[in-house]
């Protein structure tokens, strides 16, 4: 028997669920939920993998910003889990989890299209055209978006010491 | 302090970075993608039941289409197995009803229905149907009713395996009678689901014994809520056997149950351990530390009763986190849980809550942390023995180890004392 997927589709999990699964993260602030809702999504591109074959990603990220701001449904299917207790943090991550989670609540502080929007287009650099693809929307929208999320999550990173600006250190990564 | 664009991506990828995927997930993905259900199955009407066991057993090699491609599929290739499997009369009945929900449900069939399985079951007459369709492969277990055999949910499937398919269904009017398909691989299964006097749930699995395709087990009545569990090995959520036949239990008169309302309190000093504000970002319970609170593998409903969280602080510096969990009509458990900063939460104590006491929570922490009480929407406040009563705040609060007695003021503003803790 045979998968008329083929190899194409495991290489495309393989090769992208880790950047999707980061713009699964932050758009619902939580490891599980990101998970559950990545795999969904996945399922999705599975099904549908002769018509979308060309652009997988593409209609991955669609999709999972559109099932993002529908949350409820996925968010039954297990216990959220702690935004700094995956994977076991140890000690030595402890700036990475206190990061993570005011990165993680200063996006959470943002309209759901505010969130999809920075995320898409500071995370995965997406030019605006391919947020607009994405987000199902105009570019202009798009532009004020990012423009009125980006100011608001500034505000509520610069007030963190945590946060140091990649203009004064060279490297924040 | 500014931040440009250079530090808003940087600080994004800093908080991505160590994200990695989930182990198996290309597996899962592959596993959820092959079935799709097309369609809930409808109201199974009342059936008949000769109550008599009737254990089957044997193996049967199970396998779907792939992706719409022709190709060949011993699941519509196999001899139709079951004590049934040469009743001919049955055959044409389970035929004819699949036939006719496939033209109401527009399904484009590619030459005949295929039973898999037909067999008796205490409740009647029961079969399993393979169908080639226009977009793939469709099965699907047909039940006994008073009207004849009805079609329960048609799952669609787009891939070769059986794995995630519904391999079980309830049947009976009480749905006291599971029916297990045999496809290849070991079944556990599990009759109820029992909490320990700690809270924690405990399950009992038995290998499932197939015989000539399938196994049929007498189950206690599932009317109105799901007790029983099946699991491949080894048991866990990964392995969840799906069973069919469930919607009225879960879904009463069709209809999805409202959500269950969330109440979420933050105690005064939480915003010394907690790095963040906790009830702000709807923080729950990491997964593995109410692993031993969650049902493996079973399916509940709720009763409505409020899902709680409380954030606080204990007097050693530790973050606490407070939950409830509340299966079907079970009582709602509340869980207490520990964890310095950085480290894992732990749970350390649980109780019930009863939510028609004027203080539904109370519960004591462990290393004399204090007793945790909560009461929605009420003033609250402790005393010591005989000493002043103190203001505790409302709703919910973290009271010494030493309290003996908490007075509750309702929104009536009718006045209870209680013992701080049971």
């Amino acid at each position: 028997m045979r998968d008329s997927r083929g190899a194409e589709f495991d290489d495309f999990v393989r090769t992208r669920s880790v950047a999707l699964l980061r713009v699964a993260f932050l758009l619902t602030g939580d490891r599980h939920a990101a998970e559950d809702l990545l795999q969904e999504v996945l399922e999705q591109v599975y099904v549908r993998w002769r018509r979308v074959q060309t652009s997988p990603e593409a209609y991955a990220r669609r999709a999972l910003v559109n099932r993002s701001i529908n949350r409820w449904r996925w968010r039954a299917r297990r216990p959220e889990q702690a935004l700094g207790d995956h994977d076991g943090v140890a000690r030595d991550h402890a700036d990475t989890v206190a990061v993570r989670e005011l990165v993680v609540g200063a996006l959470r502080a943002l309209p759901a299209r505010q969130r999809a929007t920075v995320v898409l287009r500071y995370l995965e650099d997406l030019p605006v055209a391919d947020v607009a693809a994405a987000m199902g929307c105009s570019e202009g929208a798009v532009k004020s978006h990012a423009s009125r999320g980006l100011a608001r999550l500034r505000e509520s990173l610069a007030e963190s010491s945590l946060v140091t600006p990649t203009t004064e250190t060279g490297s924040t990564r | 302090m500014t931040m440009n664009d250079s530090d808003v991506r940087g600080i994004l990828h800093r908080a991505t970075d160590d994200l990695v995927s989930p182990p198996g997930l290309l597996g899962e993905v592959r596993r959820g993608g092959r079935r799709r259900v097309v369609r809930r199955r409808a109201v199974l009407a009342a059936v008949c039941a000769a109550v008599v066991a009737v254990p089957v057993a044997g193996g049967l090699q199970l396998v779907g289409d792939a992706g719409g491609a022709p190709a060949a599929a011993p699941l519509l290739d196999e001899p139709t197995r079951g004590d049934l499997a040469t009743d001919d009369g049955y055959l044409r009945q389970v035929r004819a009803a699949w036939q006719r929900q496939t033209k109401q449900v527009g399904d484009l069939p590619r030459g005949e229905p295929h039973v898999v399985w037909a067999g008796v079951t205490p409740a009647g007459p029961a079969a399993y149907v393979a169908q080639r369709t226009a977009h793939g492969t469709t099965v699907g277990f047909v039940e006994p009713t008073a009207d004849g055999p009805h079609v329960g949910t048609r799952t669609q499937v787009t891939d070769v395996r059986t794995d995630g398919f519904e391999q079980a269904a309830l049947l009976g009017s009480q749905r006291d009678v599971l029916l297990v398909l045999d496809f290849g691989r070991p079944v556990e299964f599990s009759a109820e689901l029992r909490y320990e006097p700690d809270g924690t749930v405990e399950r009992t699995f038995t290998p499932v014994v197939f015989r000539d395709g399938a196994a049929v087990l007498s189950v206690p009545p599932q009317r109105t809520k799901l007790t029983v569990a099946l699991s491949g090995t080894p048991v866990g959520r990964e392995n969840m056997i799906h069973i069919d036949s469930t919607s009225l239990i879960l879904f009463p008169d069709g209809k999805d149950r409202p959500a269950p309302p969330l109440v979420r309190h933050t105690l005064p000093g939480a915003e010394q351990v907690w790095s963040t504000d906790p009830a702000a970002q709807n923080f729950s319970a990491p997964a593995e530390a109410l692993a031993g609170y969650v049902d493996p593998v079973g399916v509940h409903t709720h009763n409505g009763s409020p899902r709680l969280s409380v954030y606080g602080a204990t007097p050693d510096g530790r973050r606490l986190l407070v939950e409830t969990i509340q299966y079907d009509d079970d009582p709602s458990r509340v869980i207490a849980l520990l964890a310095r900063k950085y480290f894992p939460f732990e749970a350390v104590g649980s109780t019930t809550a009863d939510w028609t006491a004027p203080l539904p929570v109370r519960l004591r922490l462990p290393d004399n942390q204090g007793i945790l009480v909560a009461a929605e929407g009420s003033a609250l406040s402790y005393r010591v023995g005989e000493g002043q009563w103190q203001d505790a705040g409302r709703n919910a609060a973290l009271l010494p180890a030493t309290a003996t007695d908490v007075r509750v003021t309702d929104a009536n503003g009718t006045t209870t004392s209680v013992p701080a803790a049971p």
